[in-house]
């Protein structure tokens, strides 16, 4: 009995790894969805009343979303008065988006040099072509996980057949 | 706020090292500095009316880099150029607590219009002080038929135009009798509002407009405040001079402040001939600079 109950928590154990392989890859493409739309709230918002960087960032800082950290990070050194330059501030803070991907965090730093220069204009559509950017990503994503999860999925169940003929 | 703590408010806005040497400066000095001097390769000065010393920090002289400036235009917009635009395009910054940072350098323009500064090269924060009870005995002089007279206050830059125009709205908008003051704040250096409240004293009874272009502005606070008198920084363009004369023809008292030396300077611009010859005020209040010691003098125009 035990050996049963011991093969069949080896072989879900080996599933949910090769799952949780899957789940990264949904929740990446999902953080490059999200992210592009916060490029696009950012740019509207500008758009509207083109408010100072501590009340831009504001909003996204106080959500759960992708960007959050970063906001939450650039809105705490801008009370500080030993502070770097903003686009030295905003890389910093993209790097502590742990939810995004290596080219989603390259493309995201390029807003700290867009942030909060003369032209309220120039900078709406820099986010915007920013957001195409993450977009693209995003579908890149998403052809990358439709095909890799279901390699992990395969893959863990596999692993997990092999253990239990193993263990029998 | 004591005048060396307004001194300390406005050094915030500079980076490392600069700060440290104005904060380093003696209490004595940061209480009658009216201005620090920045310009790219060269060393950071204080002024007072009597003339410009060098800030040092421990015994060195402080030299200014470019980078350091553009640090200092990040620190005092809060890294929001956007927001500081209409500023910027005439060449300043206003911080919190109505201080002002003056810019020059190389500038982007399009269309006769300043874009940005590509580079720049000096940087000049004058630090906005109240001198409560300097207006108390000016007003009494500004009187015709036992009410307040409109008038011009006039006097080279520097000379505390803003600063007397702001103690006489406090004086007037403050205490018994106290009179409702429509305060044009464009640049936002005479009450200096933040989230709404003015940083500066400019009384209880003071409605303020800040940021809105004096044409459109002085129109809304007649419309809307139902302002007796109407106070307004820095008339320096021809809309400005048209929107003094709409509001002075309904029957509202005006307070406005100009660059100038005397009645006969005003007289030779074109600019100020129209206010002249509309007589919309009665009364011209220089400030002239004796011994490094500002003096107030009122003439009578009609």
């Amino acid at each position: 009995m035990i050996r049963w109950v011991g093969m069949a928590l080896a072989f879900g154990g080996c599933l949910l790894l090769g799952g949780r392989g899957a789940w990264r890859l949904h929740l990446r493409e999902t953080a490059l969805r999200q992210a592009a739309e916060d490029m696009e709230e950012l740019a509207r918002r500008l758009g509207w009343n083109a408010p100072p960087l501590p009340q831009l960032l504001a909003g996204l800082g106080q959500g759960d979303g992708p960007l959050a950290p970063a906001c939450r990070h650039c809105l705490a050194a801008l009370e500080q008065v030993d502070r770097p330059p903003f686009g030295v501030v905003w890389r910093q803070g993209i790097a502590l988006c742990t939810d995004l991907p290596p080219p989603g965090i390259e493309a995201l730093e390029q807003a700290g040099g867009l942030l909060g220069q003369y032209d309220p204009a120039a900078q709406q559509a820099g986010l915007g072509l920013l957001a195409e950017r993450l977009r693209t990503l995003a579908a890149q994503a998403e052809e990358q996980r439709q095909r890799m999860s279901r390699v992990y999925w395969v893959a863990g169940g596999a692993a997990g057949l092999l253990l239990v003929i193993l263990l029998a | 706020m004591e005048d060396w703590k307004a001194f300390d408010q406005a050094a915030g806005c500079l980076p490392g090292a600069l700060r440290l040497g104005a904060l380093a400066l003696p209490e004595q000095v940061r209480s009658r500095c009216e201005e620090l001097h920045l310009r790219a390769g060269r060393q950071m000065t204080w002024s007072d009316p009597a003339g410009e010393q060098p800030v040092m920090l421990r015994g060195n002289p402080l030299t200014v880099g470019e980078e350091e400036l553009r640090l200092v235009v990040e620190l005092a917009t809060r890294s929001s150029l956007h927001a500081a635009l209409e500023g910027l395009r005439q060449g300043y910054v206003t911080l919190s607590g109505g201080h002002r940072l003056g810019l020059c350098g190389q500038v982007a323009t399009e269309g006769g219009q300043i874009r940005g500064f590509r580079h720049l090269s000096s940087a000049d924060l004058r630090i906005a002080r109240q001198r409560q009870g300097i207006g108390a005995h000016l007003l009494s002089q500004l009187q015709k038929n036992g009410a307040l007279a409109s008038t011009l206050i006039l006097s080279p830059p520097g000379f505390g135009k803003t600063t007397l125009l702001r103690e006489l709205v406090r004086t007037l908008s403050t205490g018994a009798g106290a009179l409702r003051v429509g305060l044009m704040d464009q640049r936002g250096e005479v009450a200096a509002l933040c989230q709404g409240v003015p940083q500066l004293d400019v009384g209880h009874c003071t409605d303020v407009l800040e940021g809105c272009p004096k044409g459109v502005g002085l129109m809304l606070l007649l419309r809307g405040m139902n302002p007796q008198v109407l106070a307004v920084d820095e008339i320096t363009a021809p809309e400005d001079v048209e929107a003094l004369m709409q509001a002075a023809g309904c029957g509202v008292t005006l307070l406005a402040t100009a660059h100038g030396w005397s009645r006969e300077d005003l007289l030779r611009r074109p600019l100020y001939r129209t206010l002249w010859q509309e007589k919309l005020f009665s009364h011209l209040l220089l400030i002239r600079m004796e011994g490094g010691q500002r003096q107030y003098q009122v003439e009578r125009l009609l």
